[in-house]
């Protein structure tokens, strides 16, 4: 790939956000944090209230990157083969045979909704088929297709009948997003929006400007970005303070440093950047850490949340 | 100091080693660009250095000079015969006073040390990182480069990166390592000592009792004068005391005719001279006092017999 071609991903990944943006009002930073996650091949975790359009962004960047969307409602009765695909009986011609049924899973983007109202058992399904990017069913492993991205959220105030993911489940998640509400103008924007005449109530039409294949080739040159060496060991020791640090009772793990030095990558390649600042880590380090640590009870006591103890712990390494 | 440009913009077989052929083209430039740096980097210690030991030279020799001289040290210093002889055999040249100042030789020392010490001090920090913090618009991409290179990493962003440090190190200027305010204060405090050197010089002025007082000999040992004489004039005239009053009294009678410079009136004087003609006895002494050489009082005594027999021959003409 010439460095023409990677000027001109460069500048249709700027393409994406433009195009997303014709849907989505404001959320410019989780819009940027989610691009990120894409092209450093990881998974989101999205703590959203209900109606803050995450599910209209996921589907808009799907839209704009011809990739595949497809979107599951997590409900305690949910089997696991209704994720991953079953096997079923076909007959055709007189005979009988075992077909597998592909699941929703099977597609590039995923949108897993309230994963916290799902069964251990089916969130350990779903997770497993992240982590692995294959599905094993009936001894026979199908893979998933790429890029896969799964985006699951949890509602954050309607904690009865749920299933809270463990520490080790959220860990597989490589960010984890908090949509706010957004500012009284954008809201005014978002209902001038979808209630004007124009558009008739629909989504603006957006225009698909990636394709699949330019994503693997984004998300194989994001690798490539070069850090400083000091750059990457501030990072490290960035993780390892929240392992020492007297307001967490339970730190960050070695998947959380590898996460942190590849999407500060990922961003550095979405700014149009051919390498990593301190700045790309700083932005990072919150959607990186914040699911990955335990504050203790004395910090929480004080009201500190995992976002404030981040931001000391930056200001320290 | 634009160095760095000129590094950027060499022909890649320049200075090629074995290692480097190895390498993409953009590495080896990278390579060869900080190199360049760090060469630029010892530039700026060396003229920060140059001109901080200047100064210190000549504050050192403006105020040893205002002492009056190097406490235990003579006024002047011997040059060493092999310098001499050096001197007198690569640059033709014979000093007339084969000896230096003490004080321009202790300032020299001082500046020597003082370009030492700040050389030492200024390339303490990796010269590189000066570099980068006298640009800081390039400093984490340079930063980046470097390691990148150090590892060798030739992937197509680091390849990219190479390319867009070295347009960026084209813009860029190692110029921004000197500090030219503090430079040109140092070079104006430098002018102004040489002024009150020079002054100092001229005037003679110098500070008597601050430095011990300098001979003017040249000693090659031995802090204290070689002078052995009179120093003391009470220890040879003894203490000083009263001298008792006499109690004998003695008249005295001084013949003072035929003295030309006695009590009597001039008429008397100039009498007794022409009566009595010339005289060896005593009573010419007083005469003879206004001579110290002999051959004058005989000109005097020619000179006398003379008027005496014109004046004589005048008169028996009368």
């Amino acid at each position: 790939m010439s460095e023409t071609d990677i000027d001109t991903l460069q500048q249709r990944l700027g393409r994406v956000r433009e195009e997303v943006g014709k849907r989505i009002v404001g959320q410019r930073e989780v819009l940027e944090r989610l691009l990120v996650c894409i092209i450093a091949d990881g998974n989101a975790l999205l703590e959203s209230n209900p109606g803050l359009g995450k599910t209209t962004m996921v589907r808009t960047v799907a839209d704009v990157t011809d990739l595949d969307f497809s979107r599951i409602q997590n409900t305690p009765d949910l089997m696991p083969s209704d994720i991953t695909g079953t096997e079923i009986i076909r007959e055709s011609g007189g005979n009988r045979e075992f077909v597998f049924e592909k699941g929703p899973i099977f597609a590039n983007v995923v949108l897993a909704d309230e994963i916290n109202r799902a069964t251990p058992k089916t969130q350990a399904a779903l997770l497993e088929a992240m982590q692995e990017k294959q599905v094993t069913a009936a001894g026979e492993t199908y893979a998933l297709p790429r890029p896969f991205f799964v985006l699951a959220t949890q509602n954050p105030i309607d904690q009865e009948g749920t299933y809270p993911l463990p520490e080790a489940q959220t860990d597989r998640f490589l960010l984890k997003l908090v949509l706010d509400y957004p500012s009284y103008e954008e809201e005014r924007d978002i209902v001038n929006l979808y209630t004007g005449g124009g558009s008739g109530g629909a989504a603006p039409e957006v225009d698909k400007v990636l394709t699949r294949e330019e994503i693997k080739e984004i998300q194989s040159l994001v690798r490539e970005v070069p850090i400083a060496d000091d750059v990457r060991d501030r990072a490290i020791r960035l993780v390892r303070a929240t392992r020492e640090a007297e307001t967490v009772d339970f730190g960050a793990s070695p998947r959380a440093s590898m996460g942190l030095v590849l999407t500060a990558k990922a961003r550095a390649f979405l700014q149009g950047r051919n390498h990593v600042s301190w700045e790309d880590v700083e932005a990072m380090a919150p959607p990186i850490l914040r699911h990955r640590i335990l504050l203790d009870f004395r910090a929480e006591r004080e009201g500190l949340t995992t976002d404030d103890v981040i931001a000391d712990l930056v200001d320290e390494v | 100091m634009s160095g760095t440009q000129t590094a950027t913009a060499t022909d890649d077989a320049e200075g090629e080693t074995d290692a480097d052929a190895d390498q993409p083209t953009e590495a080896r430039r990278i390579r060869r660009a900080l190199t360049e740096i760090r060469r630029e980097g010892w530039k700026v210690a060396v003229i920060y250095a140059v001109v901080d030991a200047t100064l210190a030279t000549l504050v050192v020799n403006l105020v040893a000079t205002f002492l009056g001289g190097v406490p235990r040290l003579p006024t002047r210093l011997p040059i060493p015969p092999a310098v001499l002889r050096a001197l007198r055999e690569t640059a033709g040249v014979t000093l007339a006073e084969p000896t230096v100042s003490s004080a321009a030789v202790v300032g020299a020392a001082v500046g020597l040390l003082v370009f030492a010490v700040e050389v030492a001090w200024r390339i303490r920090r990796p010269l590189v990182e000066q570099f980068e913090a006298a640009n800081p618009a390039l400093r984490e991409s340079l930063r980046t480069a470097r390691d990148a290179v150090r590892t060798d990493r030739h992937s197509r962003m680091a390849r990219r990166l190479y390319e867009s440090v070295l347009d960026d190190l084209k813009r860029s200027s190692s110029i921004g390592l000197l500090d030219l305010r503090r430079i040109a204060v140092t070079l104006v405090l430098v002018v102004a000592v040489s002024f009150a050197t020079i002054h100092l010089a001229v005037a003679d002025i110098t500070l008597a009792g601050l430095g011990d007082r300098p001979d003017t000999g040249v000693q090659t040992g031995g802090t204290q004068s070689d002078y052995t004489g009179l120093q003391d004039g009470s220890s040879i005239l003894g203490e000083p005391e009263d001298v008792p009053e006499g109690s004998e009294n003695l008249d005295a009678t001084v013949d003072t005719s035929g003295s030309g410079s006695g009590q009597g009136s001039d008429a008397a004087s100039a009498a007794a001279y022409e009566d009595s003609g010339f005289s060896s006895g005593d009573a010419v002494e007083s005469q003879r006092a206004g001579f110290t050489e002999r051959e004058r009082l005989e000109d005097a005594e020619l000179i006398r017999e003379y008027n005496l027999r014109i004046r004589q021959q005048e008169t028996s003409d009368e």
